[in-house]
């Protein structure tokens, strides 16, 4: 059976614990002291009760604090609607927690702790704390309320037919995004603090009985290990806890699609979702998922099968075509056919450079001029497109400076290094591209299949938390494995979760779904 | 220690690379892709100074060839410069190596022959067993020439073919390509390049190559030269070249013009399919029977002839007597080729060798003796499937 809740076991605190004591002024003083300096915290001491004799102080950090919950419903209900209920005097010391936990306050979530330092940490974090006068425990009370970014179409990961929501900075609201997708019990989402300083949300989310132990395990004692002072962005956590640092390629998929999320959460993967940051985190990746964009699911499959096709075809584009640009022509113009060659030939007659620094100097100011766009206020952008436009392609040729076939190559180059689905993953054939051209540059044709061979061989030795990169294509590859690689097979034919992650529940649809089913009926329909 | 040994194994890749690297390389447009080479005999520079000759020695021999090669103006191809469609090196020479030399040290580019299109040879070369040899045994060895390349004989100077000016802008290696390889290929030339030639020179000792001619200002491939043992031998003309590809089954699109009750119909071939079958008879007499099967069109008749070419007893009628015209023509053309020349371009030899073995075992001593004496049978088959629309 599942052994998760133990995985999730927090570490030993070493912090020193402070406890509360019976007196409300000096824990007040301890959190205060504590918060030292921090001129945003709001602490309020008011008196309760008939004879305004029972001592009650609240803190929270403006900003982080709905105000509104800590008025209406902890506030006002204190002062003034404990009045009306009348409490029965005798006990009213002892029950007093009783009371107002369970009488006063119309907060959905209450905690109780008796550590300073549990407090200070709410505090920070947005709740707001309830103490109370000759009692040495505190209440938190749930008040996480902060101006936050609305759910809005995601930037990097855009679709044509497709939901178009995208994470927001709130963990919650990623969480909430695609437990609306799996409204499964089994379905988790497991939180951890990582960071000593920051204390950033981490959420685990997979659905248990799906999941692959082992990688759910490497995964969450990675994630432990980690002890930074703060994690700022996903990429954080990503860097820390990948196989291989070294290495270009990704090996954890990073989408702002809920619904990417879940679905490989539904092949059994597991994702990482962390506050302030719009970006999910999915482990294990492997290379062919990356080249996997969501709509494909949602066309056709003769379509989607075509799109597929066309993505890997691109990918090597990318790579390999300015390297085989050089190649051939500096090296082996004899693969060219001959009318081409010729008309190479004289195309290039007067430019100064070789093919090489041809190619450098087109490919490095195509690079150029993506780094220079990005950064770039929309308005000043455009014209960034419009010059670089001209320079690369017109004014460079028309100058002799390079061959307008070398504009034709950059081009189809750029081109099909945007057609890759996921914008990091298209990052290290950017830079490979220029490895291949060494290559090319110094040992032609043969040159290419070295540098092809070692990225073949580092692609193959890498890992993604336990699961070969290249799977399907290496791992206890069969035919079956394929039908979601170069071309999606029809839903009603993919009956099988990934062989290679899944390892529990296997089987996605039932075995007896298939289309003769659905036309069943069908022939006296029509009659009656 | 291990990363010192890393460091060092880094070192010798980019040491090797950067020493070894970039040996061979040659940017494109500093090649001059060469598309045609001819070679004629030499002669001496001038009658009067014959005298000067030297004379050949053990060590090296007398200037032997004039090479001529061509490369195209590729500015005129990309539309980026003006000037001559193409540029002519000729030089003498003693071997196909020694005019590469002397060629580079004049051009300014650097030779490049696998784009290599044509090889001409004038008769005189190609009747010169040794220069034939020498030449065709350089080609079978070079890895930079391409085995597709056409190989013609030419009666006059393989130098005035290649300068020819073509009227098209464009350089002759190029235009003989372009002529050879069209959709509609000319039946009436040989159809072999370099290495069909080699194999058929290597397995029947026979073997057919187009031949190119220059007529006032025009080139035109004409008929074929036939080679035997390793030298040009004699020619075929246009329409024995055309028979000759028939009776290999190699020229699909052929106009038969056939006299039938006193009128001239042309019989327009669309589809060719033949057999050769070689075999000893029961008095141990070699005989080579083709059969062949062709499918046609009437493409003419005469204008006004009512139900004629409709009717199916005439047609009939005209598919009989076509195959029986045919069949002679063939049979002649075999009988000229195995009496005057004694090469076996069918590759009878070959068939008896494959399929034939105990047969081939008896004769093959003998088989230069033997092949003019065995006995042809020619089944051509006509089969008229369309006689047009209206008569």
């Amino acid at each position: 059976m599942s052994n998760y809740e133990e995985l999730f076991k927090p570490k030993e605190e070493n912090q020193d614990k402070i406890n509360l004591t019976k007196s409300l002024e000096e824990n007040l003083k301890k959190v205060k002291r504590i918060l030292k300096g921090s001129d945003d915290m709001v602490y309020r001491e008011f008196n309760v009760g008939e004879n305004q004799n029972l001592k009650f102080a609240t803190a929270y950090a403006e900003g982080l604090a709905d105000k509104v919950i800590v008025n209406e419903y902890v506030l006002k209900n204190l002062m003034v609607l404990a009045r009306m209920t009348e409490p029965q005097v005798s006990n009213i010391r002892e029950k007093v927690y009783e009371l107002i936990k369970n009488g006063v306050l119309s907060v959905s979530d209450l905690k109780e702790v008796d550590d300073i330092n549990v407090i200070t940490d709410n505090i920070l974090a947005g709740e707001t704390v309830l103490l109370i006068d000759k009692w040495d425990k505190a209440i938190i009370i749930s008040s996480k309320g902060w101006p936050m970014r609305g759910i809005s179409e995601p930037q990097s990961d855009v679709v044509i037919r497709g939901p178009r929501e995208g994470f927001t900075e709130t963990l919650r609201v990623n969480t909430a995004l695609i437990r609306r997708r799996i409204k499964d019990p089994k379905f988790k989402i497991k939180q951890m603090k990582i960071g000593s300083r920051s204390k950033t949300d981490v959420a685990v989310l997979f659905i248990d009985g799906l999941v692959n132990q082992d990688i759910l395990k490497i995964v969450v004692d990675r994630l432990k290990s980690i002890e930074i002072d703060g994690i700022l962005v996903s990429g954080y956590i990503e860097q820390l806890i990948e196989d291989n640092w070294r290495s270009p390629f990704p090996q954890i998929q990073s989408t702002e699609r809920p619904e990417k999320v879940a679905a490989n959460i539904y092949e059994g993967k597991i994702a990482i979702i962390i506050d302030n940051t719009p970006f999910a985190l999915i482990a294990p990746t492997t290379f062919n998922s990356l080249l996997q964009a969501s709509e494909d699911y949602n066309e056709r499959f003769l379509m989607a099968s075509a799109i597929r096709t066309l993505r890997y075809i691109s990918m090597f584009i990318s790579v390999l075509l300015p390297a085989l640009y050089i190649a051939m022509l500096s090296y082996h113009p004899g693969m060219i056919p001959t009318e081409l060659a010729l008309y190479i030939a004289g195309n290039r007659d007067g430019v100064p450079f070789p093919a090489v620094i041809e190619a450098f100097i087109m490919e490095g100011s195509l690079e150029l001029l993506r780094e220079a766009g990005i950064r770039l206020p929309g308005p000043i952008g455009s014209t960034i497109g419009i010059v670089g436009g001209l320079v690369l392609g017109q004014a460079a040729v028309e100058a002799g400076i390079v061959s307008s076939l070398m504009v034709i190559v950059v081009a189809i180059t750029a081109i099909a290094t945007y057609s890759v689905p996921n914008y990091s993953f298209g990052s290290p054939f950017r830079l490979l591209r220029f490895a291949y051209m060494m290559g090319a540059a110094f040992l032609g044709l043969y040159g290419v299949v070295l540098v092809f061979l070692i990225s073949l061989i580092h692609l193959t030795n890498l890992k993604s938390f336990g699961i070969p990169y290249l799977a399907p294509f290496v791992y206890n590859m069969s035919i079956k494995d394929l039908k979601d690689t170069f071309i999606r097979a029809p839903l009603h034919k993919m009956k099988r979760r990934p062989e290679y992650v899944a390892k529990n529940d296997k089987d996605r649809l039932s075995n007896h779904f298939n289309r003769d089913y659905l036309k069943k009926g069908e022939d006296s329909g029509g009659e009656k | 220690m291990d990363r010192k040994k890393m460091y060092l194994v880094i070192l010798l890749i980019c040491v090797s690379t950067i020493v070894s690297g970039c040996w061979d390389k040659v940017e494109i447009d500093e090649r001059a892709f060469i598309t045609a080479i001819g070679y004629d005999k030499y002669k001496g520079p001038t009658p009067e100074g014959a005298e000067d000759i030297e004379k050949e020695t053990e060590e090296k021999p007398l200037n032997r060839y004039v090479r001529t090669s061509i490369y195209p103006n590729v500015s005129l191809i990309a539309e980026k410069g003006e000037g001559e469609p193409f540029f002519v090196y000729s030089t003498t020479s003693i071997s196909w190596a020694d005019g590469r030399a002397e060629v580079a040290l004049r051009d300014n580019k650097n030779y490049y022959a696998y784009h290599l299109k044509a090889m001409i040879f004038s008769e005189e070369v190609a009747k010169d067993e040794t220069l034939f040899r020498e030449m065709f045994d350089t080609f079978q060895r070079s890895v930079f020439l391409n085995n597709k390349l056409h190989f013609f004989v030419t009666p006059g100077k393989a130098q005035d073919i290649l300068m020819t000016d073509t009227g098209k802008n464009m350089d002759v290696g190029l235009y003989i390509e372009e002529l050879m390889d069209k959709e509609v290929s000319p039946t009436r030339t040989a159809k072999s390049d370099l290495g069909s030639i080699v194999i058929d020179l290597n397995e029947s000792n026979a073997a057919l190559a187009p031949r190119i001619l220059k007529s006032k200002d025009e080139l035109k491939v004409s008929g074929s030269a036939v080679l035997k043992d390793n030298k040009f031998i004699g020619t075929l003309g246009e329409l024995e070249t055309r028979d000759a590809l028939i009776l290999k089954g190699e020229a699909q699109n052929v106009d038969y013009t056939i006299k039938v009750d006193g009128k001239f119909i042309v019989i327009g071939q669309t589809d060719l399919e033949s057999k050769m079958k070689a075999y000893e008879d029961k008095d141990e007499k070699i005989r080579v029977r083709f059969a062949i099967k062709a499918e046609g069109d009437i493409i003419q008749h005469y204008f006004d002839t009512p139900n004629e070419p409709y009717d199916a007893k005439y047609i009939e009628a005209v598919n009989k007597k076509s195959s029986e015209l045919i069949s002679r023509d063939l049979r002649n053309l075999f009988k000229k080729v195995q009496k005057d020349f004694g090469a076996d371009i069918f590759k009878v030899g070959e068939y008896l060798r494959k399929f034939e073995p105990d047969t081939w075992e008896k004769v093959k001593d003998e088989w230069e003796e033997i092949y003019p004496k065995i006995d042809v049978e020619v089944d051509f088959q006509m089969n008229i499937r369309r006689a047009g629309i209206q008569g």
